[in-house]
């Protein structure tokens, strides 16, 4: 267990921002998940040692409860949302100055520069001044700086923020390598459901200050009944009744484009389906297990439907 | 409703679009390219906030630099650049007296514009305490306000949180089935694949492709399906495919195969007989590259 | 033969004190004056007060025989001849001291504003401070290697290059005459304008940090001290009784300590209680704005 929270309160002045919060960060990448003001924020600065809970215990790694900021942030690296970098330094000196603040010798400090931005495939452009880096760039030499001291946890806060497509491709890739090659233990916070489905094993929810849900990405997204996605050239009066004898429950799909959802009994094998299409004249070009999306779970999770907006 | 015809535009020595010709109707149009590859100097030309170098633009059926043309278009930039002291009534209610409005009836359209996304309750406050979320939703409610037949979105969803995109998402969805034209640029192609009707690709000023994501795929021929499979014995599942034509590639993943093919209804046949049988060979058939991302990997590497 | 992976490897490290993880800010602060010719000239130019001194004392010491052999004095006659008291005579304390205090104000200024004001402001602009501050140093040591770094940038003028002229000329001087007549006094004029310095780089630092905008901070910063300048002597002329509003600037009130307090006799004499009250008000308006400004939570957010 890399990350542990028991009962983390976190108040500014009255307000209450993070609320009797339990959770537990595996291995591994986890997103860390959260609208606007959910709380997200003030868990990664708790954890930084940037504030300091009203109340409950955290603890990174085997470190001593007591741990002091510095201490913490030896081991861990952080990746900034914000668009930030040091005027006047190119891409290497950042990232030696990274890591020579965060107590490496100025020989570690250069070497493990130039070998993080080899990493993250800054190579060519190490010299050149930051302030002129396009957006790709910055999140890259961030990343790098997060590394520099080679922290076996990371949070990295909206990695894919202001990327375009390859960019974001680029940099989900990099994370995926961290976290799965490398061994660390990634944090993700990000808006966009989808990287988080792409690159992390579990996730943990949070609303308004609370953990709404969490745990492994295969139960999460596990739907209640057995729901298969169906694609077939088969004629579809033929194929509704030939699925329906077959056994399956319920059929619902746009028939003009040939997709289908099934619902299927619990001990129905899927050669019955396959023969189903068989029968009925057509092939299958398409049949996969339906998961939630990441994006239903957290829309069931929040109440989507009755939400204010923020 | 939007038609440019054969558009260049270059900013001094640099070009930003090259020849660009397209025609695009009522429904939600998706704008495609990575950073810089002339998304925004698309949009900026189609708004009339720059004149082509080359080439004619023609917006609900004039030049969108005369002003009749220009009241029916809205324009939400990606800049977060706001009146900070003002409220959000205010500032939507300056902008509609801009397109034309009288006083009493500009406020009553900013009023309801506002209410329809939501910004009710927030709407009497400075603009300098407003979140993203609701920065955004401004931005969209001064570009819709006065009802127009054409609307640019430029990024819209940046800085959202999920909810938000999905709420997001669900209005532009709702605009484009009321009949208005909406170009919306995203770089999240998966959220972008699910409001669109169609989608324009540009690279590097250049327009690679045009129509709606099955039609694009399909057209990639030379490109090799990849199908996944999930198998509970690949070996022997491999050997099977293996003596087909259209297999041009094949590898083992934890759970099954992935196949590179042309295609074909020989290999679903196949693959549904296989399927069938009870020695359970096929379990899942998973095509991987059919979505927006996939093509604009194909197109643009 | 073997092939060698380009891959990622571990890292084992002996934590360096905390002093070694803040030079680097210092270093960076101090160099970011020489990083063009621009700035490196600039530089060279604001030390023309010490150089001047220096070309003095060495006319005066006869080491420089500037009109010909027979128009100079030799040996020790230079500095016997001018009174003791004489603020030109490099035997007398007011010779380290005027040299700053009368003639480094420009210097200053031009140093303060494009370095010192600047140097906690340009960080807040770029977002730095996230950066600094969740790495393995304390807000409080960030604040002070910048403010170590100005130190350095100032003291090369107020500190470093008189004291040069004292080692130069105990050296140069025919005998210990020079050296006897100086010793006594020159550790209390150094330790004054160590401490000048740290007073003054300090204020400017600290006042770049309570703006986001380091021109505007750099800009107001000479204006206050310009200002207060010119409007403390122009008030002591007009009201020739009330000599303490001389004190209005804090250079001034700075200058009047430091003659105290490395015995110099000075020309404004304006009251010692005035001077201490402004240079301690600053100070500690100061310190009770930057305890509200320089709170991590006021850069992350």
């Amino acid at each position: 267990m890399t990350v542990k929270l028991e009962d983390i309160t976190i108040r500014y002045g009255s307000h209450v921002a993070v609320e009797g919060v339990t959770a537990e960060f595996p291995d591994g990448a986890v997103g860390l998940l959260g609208r606007n003001g959910a709380g997200k924020s003030s868990i990664l600065k708790a954890l930084l040692g940037l504030l300091r809970p009203a109340a409950g215990k955290l603890s990174v790694l085997d470190l001593a409860e007591n741990a002091s900021p510095l201490e913490i942030r030896r081991v861990v690296g952080y990746m900034p949302e914000k668009d930030c970098h040091i005027p006047g330094l190119n891409g290497y000196e950042t990232v030696a100055l990274a890591g020579r603040m965060t107590g490496l010798p100025a020989r570690d400090a250069a070497r493990r520069s130039h070998e993080m931005l080899y990493l993250v495939g800054l190579d060519e452009q190490r010299y050149r001044p930051v302030a002129g880096y396009s957006a790709g760039m910055r999140q890259k030499v961030k990343l790098a700086s997060a590394l520099v001291h080679d922290p076996q946890v990371l949070f990295l806060d909206e990695p894919t923020n202001g990327l375009d497509p390859a960019g974001r491709r680029e940099m989900l890739d990099l994370v995926s390598t961290l976290a799965d090659d490398l061994n660390k233990s990634v944090l993700l916070s990000s808006h966009i459901l989808q990287d988080v489905e792409r690159t992390c094993h579990s996730v943990v929810l949070l609303e308004k200050g609370r953990v709404m849900a969490s745990g492994p990405m295969q139960e999460l997204t596990q739907s209640p009944v057995r729901l298969f996605d169906l694609d077939s050239s088969a004629a579809p009066e033929a194929l509704a009744s030939a699925l329906r004898e077959a056994g399956v429950l319920e059929i619902e799909g746009r028939e003009t484009k040939g997709s289908y959802r099934l619902t299927l009994p619990d001990h129905l094998p899927l050669p019955a389906i396959f023969a189903a299409v068989v029968s009925s004249g057509g092939t299958v070009r398409r049949l996969v297990e339906h998961r939630r999306s990441l994006e239903e779970v957290f829309l069931g999770a929040v109440g989507a439907d009755s939400v204010e907006v923020r | 409703m939007i038609e440019f015809l054969g558009v260049s535009k270059w900013y001094g020595q640099v070009s930003a679009l090259v020849d660009m010709s397209f025609t695009v109707e009522a429904g939600v149009t998706g704008l495609v390219g990575q950073n810089g590859a002339g998304k925004s100097t698309l949009m900026k030309l189609a708004i009339g906030l720059l004149r082509p170098s080359l080439g004619q633009v023609d917006v609900d059926g004039g030049s969108p630099q005369t002003p009749e043309v220009r009241r029916n278009l809205g324009y939400c930039p990606d800049l977060d650049a706001f009146y900070e002291d003002l409220n959000g009534l205010t500032f939507v209610t300056w902008m509609l007296r801009i397109h034309g409005y009288s006083g009493a009836e500009a406020r009553r359209r900013a009023k309801d514009s506002l209410q329809r996304f939501g910004m009710a309750e927030v709407m009497g406050r400075k603009i300098r305490g407003y979140s993203k979320g609701m920065r955004q939703r401004i931005k969209l409610a001064q570009a819709l306000a006065h009802e127009p037949k054409v609307v640019f979105l430029d990024e819209p969803m940046t800085g959202l949180d999920p909810v938000a995109r999905h709420q997001m998402s669900e209005a532009i969805r709702e605009l484009g089935e009321s009949g208005v034209s909406v170009m919306v640029s995203s770089h999240v192609l998966h959220e972008l694949q699910s409001v669109v009707d169609r989608v324009l690709l540009i690279h590097q000023g250049r327009l690679m492709a045009e129509g709606t994501v099955s039609d694009l795929r399909r057209q990639l021929e030379d490109r090799p399906h990849r199908l996944r499979l999930r198998s509970r014995n690949p070996r022997e599942l491999a050997a099977r495919l293996t003596s087909l034509e259209v297999v041009s590639g094949l590898s083992f993943t934890h759970d099954g195969l992935e196949l590179a093919t042309a295609g074909g209804d020989g290999l679903f046949q196949t693959l549904t007989e296989l399927g069938a049988d009870q020695g359970q060979l096929v379990d899942e058939i998973a095509p991987v590259d059919d979505s927006l991302e996939a093509v604009f990997g194909y197109l643009v590497s | 033969m073997t092939i060698h992976g380009v891959g990622y490897r571990s890292l084992e490290y002996q934590a360096t004190p905390m002093w070694e993880r803040l030079m680097p800010i210092a270093s960076m602060e101090f160099r970011s004056m020489f990083q063009n010719r621009r700035g490196l000239i600039i530089f060279i130019i604001c030390q023309v007060p010490a150089i001047a001194y220096l070309i003095m004392m060495m006319i005066i010491l006869g080491i420089w025989k500037l009109f010909g052999e027979q128009a100079v004095m030799s040996g020790n006659e230079g500095f016997v001849a001018l009174s003791e008291e004489s603020p030109q005579n490099p035997i007398s304390p007011a010779f380290y001291v005027d040299q700053v205090m009368l003639w480094s104000f420009p210097s200053f200024l031009v140093l303060t504003f494009l370095v010192s004001c600047r140097a906690v402001a340009k960080d807040r602009a770029a977002n730095a401070l996230e950066i600094y501050w969740t790495r393995g140093i304390t807000p409080i040591g960030y604040f002070l290697a910048k403010w170590f770094g100005s130190f350095l940038l100032l003291g090369v003028g107020f500190v470093a290059l008189p004291v040069c002229q004292w080692i130069i000329g105990v050296m140069m001087a025919p005998d210990a005459t020079f050296f006897d007549s100086t010793y006594a006094f020159m550790p209390r004029v150094i330790l004054t304008m160590t401490l000048f310095t740290a007073v003054m780089s300090g204020m400017a630092v600290g006042f770049s940090a309570l703006s986001r905008s380091p021109n505007f901070s750099a800009i107001l910063w000479v204006l206050l001290m310009f200002g207060s300048t010119a409007l403390g002597n122009a008030l002591s002329q007009i009201f020739r009784s009330q000599l303490w509003l001389r004190s209005l600037s804090p250079w001034d009130s700075a200058g009047r300590l430091v003659h105290w307090g490395a015995g110099v006799q000075d020309t404004r004499d304006q009251p010692l209680w005035s001077a201490c009250m402004v240079i301690g008000t600053v100070i500690l308006l100061l310190v009770l704005a930057l305890s509200r400004r320089l709170r991590v939570q006021e850069a992350v957010q």
